[in-house]
């Protein structure tokens, strides 16, 4: 089942995909398939988990093993996926308010346990999909649509969170710098442990648009 | 003694991890909570021995998290708690319904609500075990009432969980889960054990969630199947949909799925039913005091007899409607303030008394408190 193009990975039929104009979302999805393809990874021994949320639909794309769980509980069910059959790859897909506002104690957890999973957290500082209210990431001051007086929290740092749990390999791109991205993915999936990737994207839709 | 069995002393707790390890569990994801502490820390010793997993998760929302992820994988998992661990697990407790992922839940009763009393007993999650979790489902709940109970229903959860691809619940308490007796274990490699029904299919016509008959056969990740399994309303393929015909479709197969097989399912014992005139309906720690009441009501000459609830839900409407017909009346004990009760009352035809004994202040039911509920019914119903 080995597979080495892109495309090999990607769901043709599904597509397209459903993400606002303007969304960063897909542009990490190809950063994760090319390296996907750059691995030669088999479909049947890669499982992606994915939380809810705008980039937590990524599954629906990714014609590999797929468990799409709940809201913030994705490295939860990663762990018990990669314990239980330890020959799997394990990804865990999350954005900002699922894999670090509702999953932080998740995430702060696979990273001191250091089970060997990549999670990838596209950080676009507010919940996307329930129509933009602010998340344990929106930076303060932002208006969100539940902070239309200005948030008045502080936003977290999730790659400092990250390495001060423990996760041995922590990176942070944007999907402005593609080239960049699709290296540290590659790099990610290849690191033994819990690797860490938050990726900064755009939500033109609710914030800053 | 056959030769293929092993008597021991042993707490309900190590009698639910050993029927566990004999299911052919070997994964375990929990965190620690008394009354049902026993279970991780024998799995955690025991497991690694067999080739297995133990692992302390982070909070239990996590733990059943793992458990499901890790069957799906293909391992047997099972994790244990106690009241308020329950309560945290019961959002992803609808993953397994959703997804049609066999796993075991052992819940140690305690004395409730909220954090309560950790160390004392109570029967108060009947009604969050059949549907604490949102939306409607079908669940397996069985109800062990002694050592024994806790080692072969633990085996009967796993087999279950199994056949139906389902989450089973063990709904202990921390009476059955503290005392020591008698309890006969089985050699491995005795008595049967079910499997998930393995695809047979071309790789490519695999559908995870087909619908043809009744339960479909479920892969492992990493062998040559590749499916999706997801906690989203899903097709037969495991992907989303949004079509109302498609949400119908599963969320009705939930429940006939369990609710079209209790004859499959459901476990009841009877006690002197044929000439009784009382009918005790009682299930967990409580049958052992109805089974006491029984016994001192027949020697002063009143006719009582017991049925002893194995399996709780699907409840045994059958069973129960058979064993109250033509009862004076009917008893049902019970460590919380109405539970089964309300089940009675909705299966029970005529106008027959059904007569709650109820106690929440964390203390057993003792036989004479059903004792003199028989006697007080007795004498208005003379």
């Amino acid at each position: 089942m080995r597979a080495v193009k892109f495309d090999d990975y990607l769901l043709k039929d599904k597509l397209p995909v459903f993400w606002c104009g303007g969304c960063g979302n897909g542009n990490v999805l190809g950063s994760l398939l090319r390296a996907f393809a750059r691995l030669r990874l088999e479909r049947n021994k890669t499982v992606v988990v994915t939380g809810i949320g705008c980039w937590g639909k990524a599954d629906d794309y990714i014609n590999t093993n797929a468990f799409h769980g709940t809201h913030g509980r994705a490295l939860a069910f990663a762990t018990g996926i990669k314990l239980a059959n330890p020959e799997l790859k394990v990804i865990a897909l999350m954005g900002d308010g699922d894999g670090a506002t509702i999953g932080g104690n998740h995430l702060i957890h696979a990273a001191r346990r250091n089970v060997d999973i990549t999670a990838i957290v596209v950080n676009n500082f507010n919940y996307g999909m329930t129509g933009g209210q602010y998340s344990g990431t929106t930076p303060e001051d932002s208006i969100t649509s539940t902070s239309g007086y200005g948030h008045i929290e502080e936003g977290f740092d999730l790659c400092r969170l990250a390495a001060a749990a423990g996760a041995p390999f922590v990176a942070r791109g944007t999907v402005y710098g593609i080239t960049q991205l699709d290296r540290l993915v590659e790099d990610a999936l290849c690191k033994k442990g819990f690797s860490f990737v938050e990726v900064i994207a755009p939500c033109p839709t609710h914030l800053g648009g | 003694m056959k030769e293929n069995e092993r008597v021991r002393f042993i707490q309900g707790n190590e009698a639910i991890a050993e029927g566990a390890l004999a299911a052919g569990a070997r994964f375990f994801a929990g965190y620690p909570i008394t009354p049902s502490s026993e279970i991780a820390e024998i799995s955690s010793r025991r497991l690694p021995a067999v080739g297995g997993v133990y692992v302390q998760m982070e909070d239990e929302i996590g733990s059943i998290a793992a458990v499901i992820g890790a069957s799906a994988a293909g391992k047997k998992a099972y994790t244990a708690t106690s009241g308020p661990g329950f309560s945290l697990m019961q959002e992803n407790l609808g993953v397994a319904v959703m997804a049609e992922i066999p796993c075991v839940i052992i819940n140690v009763q305690r004395s409730g609500p909220s954090t309560g009393l950790a160390t004392k007993p109570a029967q108060g999650d009947v009604m969050q075990s059949r549907w604490g979790t949102h939306g409607d489902h079908g669940i397996i709940v069985l109800s062990p009432s002694s050592v024994q109970d806790c080692y072969e229903l633990t085996i009967r959860a796993f087999n279950l969980a199994e056949k139906y691809r389902t989450p089973v619940i063990l709904l202990a308490d921390e009476i059955v889960g503290h005392m020591r007796e008698k309890a006969v274990l089985r050699q491995p490699g005795h008595g049967e054990l079910l499997e998930r029904k393995q695809p047979d299919c071309p790789p490519h016509a695999y559908k995870p969630f087909e619908l043809g008959e009744g339960v479909a056969p479920l892969a492992a990740y990493g062998g040559e199947y590749v499916f999706r399994m997801s906690g989203s309303t899903h097709d037969e393929w495991g992907f989303a949909c949004g079509k109302p015909q498609n949400a119908e479709m599963f969320v009705r197969h939930y429940t006939d799925k369990i609710e079209k097989n209790k004859e499959d399912i459901i476990v009841t014992r009877e006690y002197r039913l044929a000439d009784a005139e009382y009918t005790i309906v009682t299930f967990g720690c409580t049958t052992r005091s109805a089974l006491e009441a029984m016994r001192i009501s027949r020697s002063r000459g009143m006719p009582v007899g017991v049925l002893e609830l194995v399996t709780l839900w699907p409840f045994a409407d059958h069973h129960v409607r058979k064993a109250c017909e033509g009862a004076k009346a009917v008893i049902v004990p019970e460590m919380n303030l109405g539970q089964v009760i309300r089940e009675v009352q909705r299966v029970v035809k005529g106008n027959i008394p059904i007569v709650g004994v109820n106690k929440v202040d964390s203390t057993a039911i003792k036989p004479t408190e059903i004792l003199e509920k028989l006697e007080e019914v007795a004498a208005c119903v003379q």
